[in-house]
């Protein structure tokens, strides 16, 4: 399984983030903050048998006392379906290989939080674990906001640690999974941020954050294989019919990579469009596994009638691959790395949607929301390595509560 | 590495390198401070969507520090 360093409903940055913003920064303090309850429900669905995801989150927050803000956060993922794990040749022809549809994972994740708002900004710190049946996490994130110029400015500063262990399991029936021995290892992650929110106008703000993120150890997917049709002289594999196991190595990758992303945030109000607001992030990412990426997003917040906010949005990403990635491999590497695995091949996605939301007698909100998502090889802006085997598309349907006390 | 990475780098200098912003009073901050002027009015939704996003794709980060990994299929 791939190593994926963003976790979900890490609610401690996102919650600073939204504090930060000038002008929002007295509600922790003047406001307290009621308790409140975040529920949301998600499913998540693969075109073409593949991965199924239920989500099922929550989020209980409260202030304690005049300057502290406890909050606990829990996340449980029911994972089910198939995944791409290597690419054969059929007649010179690469073809995908998938796991059996026997992919039954659970995994659950759990963090605590607290913020303290002192007269010039606030300081979080969140701890928390994220386990599966071959995945462990355990991560501490440190989060500070500064305001100055009459709080017309936010700075940011923040760093992460996470400790994480990833190993490949068998199904052994009944629900049980058996560990490979050998399979897998450990890795660390530390993440550091530097931010500047400012207001702009009455209408509108910008932030920009830099961040870097350096992960060392195991960064490979246990699960993957790459197929090197000539992995050595020795070994003759034939390119018409390359399924035999001597022509396919572990996926196997650096085990240094540093990742720099910087994201520009502008948001601004319509008061003339019913206090309508548009929301545009553009992120550019780059690390040293040779991989560059732009983000481009925007969401359109509308109220439309009687307190129902309707929010569309937009989403196109690109990437380049990595410079260890092919479909397969016509000769051997020196340096002993290489990857199949399509999100480190070179390609686009769109993705767009709509969240529909109201709230009631001030403390309830509820909230429904679908989002499409569509991968295609060749929709990048720089063309590279990869293959149409590995479009696909999905559907995320999501239904939320939130209950302030 | 990209080699365009440094010259992004200084875009938000560049943004900002002559701004005269105008000064916006504390009761002139209303708007600011309404929910959906929040960068993520819907944390929630928002921590879900870069999740999904971030185990298909190779860049991730960029938002706020946090852990949390996965073993994403």
């Amino acid at each position: 399984m791939a190593a994926t360093k963003t976790g979900p409903a890490r609610l401690a940055a996102f919650t600073a983030a939204a504090l930060a913003l000038p002008g929002m920064v007295p509600r922790v303090q003047a406001e307290g903050l009621d308790p409140e309850i975040d529920t949301a429900f998600s499913r998540y669905e693969e075109s073409d048998g593949r991965m199924r995801v239920d989500v099922y989150q929550a989020v209980a927050a409260s202030p304690v006392g005049d300057r502290w803000n406890i909050k606990a956060n829990g996340v449980k993922d029911v994972v089910s379906g198939a995944s791409p794990v290597a690419y054969g040749l059929s007649r010179g022809q690469p073809v995908q290989i998938r796991s059996r549809a026997s992919i039954r994972d659970v995994r659950d994740e759990v963090d605590l939080g607290a913020s303290y708002a002192f007269d010039q900004g606030t300081l979080s710190v969140d701890v928390g674990r994220s386990s599966e049946n071959d995945y462990t996490s355990d991560f501490f994130n440190l989060d500070g906001r500064w305001d100055i110029n009459d709080k017309l400015t936010t700075l940011a500063a923040g760093f992460g640690f996470a400790s994480d262990q990833v190993w490949a399991v068998t199904n052994a029936g009944k629900g049980q999974h058996q560990r490979i021995p050998g399979s897998g290892g450990d890795k660390s992650t530390f993440q550091s941020l530097l931010g500047i929110t400012q207001v702009l106008d009455k209408n509108s703000l910008l932030q920009a954050n830099l961040t870097y993120t350096h992960g060392e150890g195991y960064l490979a997917d246990p699960y993957k294989y790459a197929l090197v049709v000539d992995p050595s002289p020795a070994v003759v594999c034939d390119p018409e019919y390359a399924y035999t196991l001597s022509c396919y190595t572990l996926d196997s990758r650096p085990s240094n990579r540093d990742q720099f992303n910087l994201l520009l945030r502008y948001v601004r109000d319509f008061p003339e469009l019913n206090a309508a607001a548009l929301h545009f992030d553009y992120r550019f990412y780059a690390d040293t596994w040779d991989i560059s990426a732009h983000t481009f997003e925007a969401a359109w917040h509308q109220p439309v009638y009687a307190g129902w906010v309707l929010v569309p949005h937009v989403r196109y990403y690109s990437q380049s691959a990595a410079e260890f990635y092919q479909p397969y491999f016509q000769t051997a590497r020196s340096d002993g790395h290489y990857s199949t695995d399509y999100r480190m091949a070179d390609f686009g996605a769109v993705g767009g949607g709509a969240q529909l939301h109201k709230e009631f007698l001030d403390r309830l909100r509820v909230a429904a929301a679908v989002d499409f998502y569509k991968r295609e090889q060749g929709m990048g802006m720089q063309q590279g390595p990869g293959t149409a085997l590995d479009n696909f598309t999905y559907s995320v349907f999501t239904v939320s509560l939130n209950l302030k006390f | 590495m990209n080699s365009t990475l440094p010259a992004l780098a200084l875009l938000p200098a560049l943004l900002c390198s002559g701004c005269a912003l105008p000064k916006v009073a504390p009761w002139e901050r209303g708007t600011l401070a309404k929910p959906q002027m929040a960068l993520d009015p819907d944390g929630l939704d928002a921590a879900l969507k870069r999740h999904t996003a971030a185990s298909k794709e190779a860049a991730s980060g960029g938002y706020g520090v946090g852990g949390g990994g996965c073993g994403c299929n």
